[in-house]
């Protein structure tokens, strides 16, 4: 079996989706799925002008690479990517596109899932809404250490020797 | 012991800083944090950070107890928030 072709970045530019679902395709596969996260107009009430995103940006590459390792390891997925956007970016741009591509779409859906929560939760990445009222405030974020009833993230991230990811394949 | 402490995202406003340096005793064992207990007592602005914020060393995640090293890198990183 190949390698698995798995591709993690962080880019000040507008993310183009379509560079990345080529990146995935594979002869052998019958399905990709790509999910885009993009700038929301409102929060809680208020409305939004943009969004300015930061990151630690040695450690958030290299746990992007991680989270696509992990969902290589449990899901079977030989071709992903992903690539977070930083800086400031307007309400409707993409921040964020995954893409895979799988033999079968079921696995695929799971997985995407599964990365999507893990890069919510684990990668050091922050964003500071700006509002037309002229306020901007950081988003409350996710604790790594906290499991929400799941194994905590940090255990498997902190990493010992020859333990695997924190859940087991469902 | 020298460590170097990295602020990020709101911790950096709080600190009003991107770094700083900090010299531990060579003689006793100091944690993560144990390290933020001392950043907390040296300055005003620092006494503003949690007393308990997520932290990684050498770019990654570690538990409060984690023992620190010499030319270790702490960072101090709140609550993510990507996607």
């Amino acid at each position: 079996m190949p390698a698995p072709r798995l591709l993690a970045r962080l880019t000040v530019d507008p993310i183009d989706p379509s560079v990345h679902l080529r990146e995935v395709g594979d002869p052998g596969h019958g399905a990709i799925v790509l999910f885009l996260g993009t700038v929301r107009g409102t929060n809680q009430g208020r409305s939004v002008e943009w969004i300015d995103y930061h990151a630690f940006e040695p450690m958030a590459r290299s746990l992007l690479e991680a989270v696509l390792e992990e969902a290589s390891d449990q899901f079977g997925i030989e071709r992903a990517a992903v690539v977070h956007r930083l800086g400031k970016i307007g309400v409707g741009e993409i921040s964020i596109a995954l893409a895979l591509s799988s033999p079968h779409r079921a696995e695929a859906f799971e997985a995407v899932r599964w990365m999507m929560d893990r890069i919510k939760r684990t990668v050091p990445i922050w964003k500071k809404e700006s509002f037309e009222d002229g306020g901007s405030d950081w988003v409350a974020g996710a604790d790594p250490r906290e499991g929400d009833g799941r194994p905590p993230v940090i255990a498997s991230l902190a990493g010992s020797p020859g333990t695997g990811p924190a859940e087991p394949k469902p | 012991m020298r460590v170097r402490v990295l602020f990020f995202a709101s911790y950096r406003e709080v600190a009003g800083r991107d770094e700083t340096e900090v010299i531990l005793p060579d003689d006793e064992p100091v944690s993560v944090a144990g390290l933020v207990e001392r950043l907390r007592a040296s300055d005003p602005a620092l006494s503003a950070l949690p007393s308990d914020p997520p932290a990684a060393v050498n770019r990654a995640w570690a538990p409060p107890g984690t023992v620190l090293g010499d030319g270790d890198e702490v960072a101090l990183l709140p609550p993510v928030a990507g996607g």
